[in-house]
């Protein structure tokens, strides 16, 4: 048996981005498949999140050695015109299924003694079939397995630096917390209403 | 006590109001992950683990016979892969 290729979903991706660590998605030196759907989901972010911009750098960084793959609801999802994509509500595990698809096209033609691991979060994925040749993981799972096989010191403090790296957003300006008065607990209101942009609400 | 995600009994999820709540259930293991994309209006899990990372949370960890189950399936796997690379495979 050997591992030949590795396809994550968009979870790991984004907790092994959030810490910096897609790099341990490079140790096995062998080709890292995401599925269209999957990189839709990673690229795309949040407005003012860094997210997408890591995982841009790392395509970028990795050469040939990461593929998207196409899948026939990758396809699908492609095909809708962007403005309109826009507006749409995306399909439920839409990247999960990409990768089950992906996994039905590779389980026939993969050699007897190869295999594959796929990378997940979403529970979806655990009930998912993808044949004898590829073998899911958890992202803790993964962190531990990497562990026990001396590549990272300790699981438990990478998911300490995934709690502790919070993104950071800039915020709406209406989440903001009021700006404080010097010496006085105000709130809120007060707080907004002493801002020096107010203008005077009485009459 | 609800009897099943999709039946008509009562889920912890509807008792819960904030966005915070959802995810401290989701957290807790008391609402699922569908029902908290749901009642967030999220589309994909990868916005579930987003609205997680933003409160500084990780993904809550799975079952520990599943993560033994799992890694004991894939070390040999990375073992071997790892000494591949080693050796200039």
């Amino acid at each position: 048996m050997a591992l030949e290729i590795v396809i994550p979903d968009s979870g790991p991706l984004m907790s092994l981005g959030r810490i910096d660590r897609l790099d341990l998605l490079d140790r096995f030196n062998c080709p890292i498949l995401i599925t269209d759907m999957v990189a839709d989901e990673i690229l795309r972010g949040k407005p003012g999140a860094p997210d997408a911009s890591v995982f841009e750098a790392w395509f970028a960084k990795r050469g040939n050695r990461i593929q998207t793959i196409e899948t026939s609801i990758g396809m699908m999802w492609k095909a809708i015109p962007e403005d309109i994509r826009a507006t749409l509500k995306r399909v439920r595990d839409a990247g999960e299924t990409s990768i089950w698809q992906f996994s039905n096209t590779i389980r026939d033609t993969m050699a007897a003694d190869d295999e594959a691991l796929v990378l997940f979060e979403d529970a979806a994925v655990k009930k998912m079939d993808f044949g004898p040749h590829i073998r899911k993981l958890s992202t803790w799972s993964f962190l531990i397995a990497l562990e026990r096989a001396g590549v990272i010191p300790s699981a438990q403090t990478l998911r300490n630096d995934m709690m502790a790296a919070n993104r950071t957003i800039p915020s709406d300006p209406f989440d903001q917390p009021s700006p404080k008065m010097a010496g006085r607990d105000e709130d809120w209101i007060a707080g907004y209403d002493a801002r020096p942009d107010m203008d005077d609400p009485t009459p | 006590m609800g009897r099943s995600e999709k039946g008509s009994s009562i889920r912890p999820i509807h008792g819960m109001v904030t966005v915070r709540q959802i995810l401290d259930g989701f957290l807790a293991g008391s609402v699922t992950d569908h029902e908290a994309m749901d009642a967030l209006h999220m589309e994909t899990y990868a916005d579930l683990i987003n609205a997680l990372a933003d409160i500084g949370e990780a993904p809550p960890l799975p079952p520990k016979a599943e993560v033994e189950a799992e890694v004991e399936a894939a070390l040999p796997l990375i073992r071997k892969r790892l000494q591949e690379v080693a050796d200039g495979a």
